[in-house]
């Protein structure tokens, strides 16, 4: 139980819930989970190149000939590369720097992977995508990296904020709100 | 805006309070320590879901209890009736329930009532720490804009990172990134406390007059009371905020990365109080800075009702008492003009006849009942 309370999203209770679910269900699923665990932890690892989770490296999107390879979209985590792969809609490489700036977690840029980033912009790299979270954090190393890409002389754009799409103005929160008045675009 | 009943489970001194109070006004007498004060800090917590004094919410649950319970009815902006019930607890977290729906943010509170409190307290705004002048301004902005609060809580964020990193530098040996990664946070900083600051210039050129208004009113008139925005960094008016706070971090690199802290910023921004062009901190009476205090908080008053349309409800805390009979009464009439009044005194000869239209009620040991 204590080790499933360390997972994340999970409290005593769930843990709990969880391990009793375990003892329940037959040997056969429970191994399979086991398995399942097994498998990840000893295939799957980062890509060398974009630091994405992968089974191959490099992974599938850094092999991938079909997709823009001119563009790199730089995000925190793997699972904003998920999500921005989700859409569809965007046909470039990735670069997962694994975190944001955060001196109070003691994170400085050398624990990031900033440095692999940089090596990658002489591979034909025309626009680099900063697509880091719009908090603090990730305001922070978009504007480091800003800053560093800057002698590089390539495009570098940094994700829009605003409303969501959908949605109605007066549900969206006033921070949202005001952010998006002040960014505001001419018609 | 009013506040029409109160019940009050656990809070401070009180196991069961339920109160109903008048549209105009609400005295409360009762000799000291009977928890009178409590009953103002409950309708303010009621109202904006915090208390009027600098405490910890853990102090407002009674002693042995585990949580405390506000539930009331009024009337808000809009003249909308509101149903609000707040339970803190005291292993932390709070729930609120707004006209029985419950609302995840305390925030969402906010701009419901306007409330603005008056207590000898006030002093401290005028002869006290910079502290305490930016907690005032800050209170007054964040009843109207919950865009300066946001931007507030970011700004405590980035500051709390910058300070860290300053410090991390400090401590060790100087490297090539720490350049660029202090340029970052301070562009941060710069950023949402330009933010900050241009809101607070704004609101300080409305207070202005008002606060000059007020002070002429209830002093002996000869005086101008002004008010002034005193950013930690050189300003000049017509230049762009944010440019200069970067330009000024820049010459405070040096010094900034030796304290190991941001050392500009509008946590360091202060607001100069003069009387006839003399700094009152500094050269003002005991009674020159209590006059100023009051005529504080009724521009505050003011500029709420101005930013809203809607009197805001009036929380006077043993103001009177510090008061002479023909300032009390100057006082008195002000008071006339804003919205629902909730006073408490020790004594009601303190009002010098003033306040009878107010409900009365007496403070004793815990219980609450009309005279």
């Amino acid at each position: 139980m204590d080790e499933l309370a360390k997972m994340p999203g999970i409290g005593p209770k769930t843990a709990q819930r969880l391990a009793f679910y375990i003892l329940k269900i037959p040997a056969q699923e429970a191994l399979s989970l086991a398995a399942a665990i097994q498998d990840v932890k000893e295939k799957v690892r980062y890509c060398s190149t974009c630091f994405n989770l992968t089974e191959e490296d490099p992974c599938a999107i850094c092999r991938d000939a079909t997709r823009d390879s001119a563009t790199i979209c730089v995000v925190e985590e793997a699972n904003d590369l998920l999500a921005l792969e989700k859409t569809n809609e965007y046909r470039g490489l990735y670069h997962v720097l694994g975190g944001a700036l955060s001196p109070l977690d003691g994170i400085g840029p050398d624990d990031l992977h900033i440095d692999e980033l940089l090596d990658r912009l002489p591979q034909g790299i025309e626009e680099v995508i900063l697509a880091t979270n719009p908090n603090v954090e990730g305001e922070a190393t978009a504007l480091y990296l800003r800053k560093l890409l800057k002698p590089f002389e390539i495009s570098v754009t940094r994700v829009a904020r605003g409303l969501p799409v959908g949605g109605d103005l007066e549900y969206a929160d006033q921070a949202t709100l005001t952010r998006a008045l002040e960014d505001r675009v001419a018609l | 805006m009013l506040v029409q009943s109160l019940s009050l489970r656990n809070f401070r001194n009180y196991e069961t309070l339920d109160l109903d109070f008048e549209p105009s006004g609400n005295l409360f007498l009762g000799a000291n320590a009977q928890g009178k004060t409590n009953l103002l800090e409950a309708i303010h917590c009621f109202c904006l879901a915090r208390s009027h004094r600098q405490v910890h919410e853990d102090e407002l649950i009674r002693h042995g209890a585990d949580h405390f319970l506000l539930r009331g009815n009024g009337v808000g902006g809009g003249n909308r009736k509101i149903t609000v019930q707040i339970r803190a607890l005291r292993e932390g977290g709070r729930k609120l329930k707004i006209n029985g729906v419950i609302h995840r943010k305390i925030s969402d509170l906010i701009g419901r009532f306007y409330v603005v409190s008056l207590s000898p307290e006030d002093v401290k705004i005028v002869g006290g720490s910079p502290h305490q002048r930016r907690h005032f301004l800050n209170f007054c902005i964040c009843q109207t804009s919950l865009s300066y609060w946001t931007s507030l809580l970011e700004y405590g964020r980035v500051l709390k990172q910058r300070n860290i990193a300053l410090k991390s530098f400090s401590s060790r040996r100087w490297r090539a990134a720490d350049t660029d990664e202090l340029e970052a946070w301070g562009r941060q900083l710069a950023s949402v406390g330009s933010r900050i600051m241009r809101k607070r210039g704004e609101v300080l050129r409305k207070l202005d007059p008002e606060v000059s208004l007020f002070h002429q009113q209830i002093s002996d008139g000869g005086e101008r009371l002004s008010l002034t925005y005193k950013p930690a960094f050189e300003l000049a008016e017509d230049g762009d905020i944010e440019e200069q706070f970067i330009a000024s971090l820049g010459h405070l690199r040096e010094k900034e990365i030796n304290y190991g802290m941001s050392l500009v910023g509008p946590h360091r921004d202060d607001v100069l109080m003069t009387v006839n062009g003399e700094p009152l901190r500094v050269f003002g009476s005991q009674g020159q800075q209590r006059t100023a205090s009051i005529a504080l908080k009724l521009a505050a008053a003011r500029f709420l009702e101005k930013a809203s349309g809607e009197r805001p409800i009036l929380l006077l805390d043993d103001v009177f008492a510090e008061l002479d009979q023909e300032r009390t009464r100057l006082l008195f009439d002000l008071l006339a003009e804003f919205g629902q009044l909730f006073i408490v005194t020790a004594k009601e000869s303190d009002l010098a006849g003033g306040g009878q239209n107010l409900r009365k009620m007496l403070v004793a040991n815990g219980t609450v009942t009309n005279i």
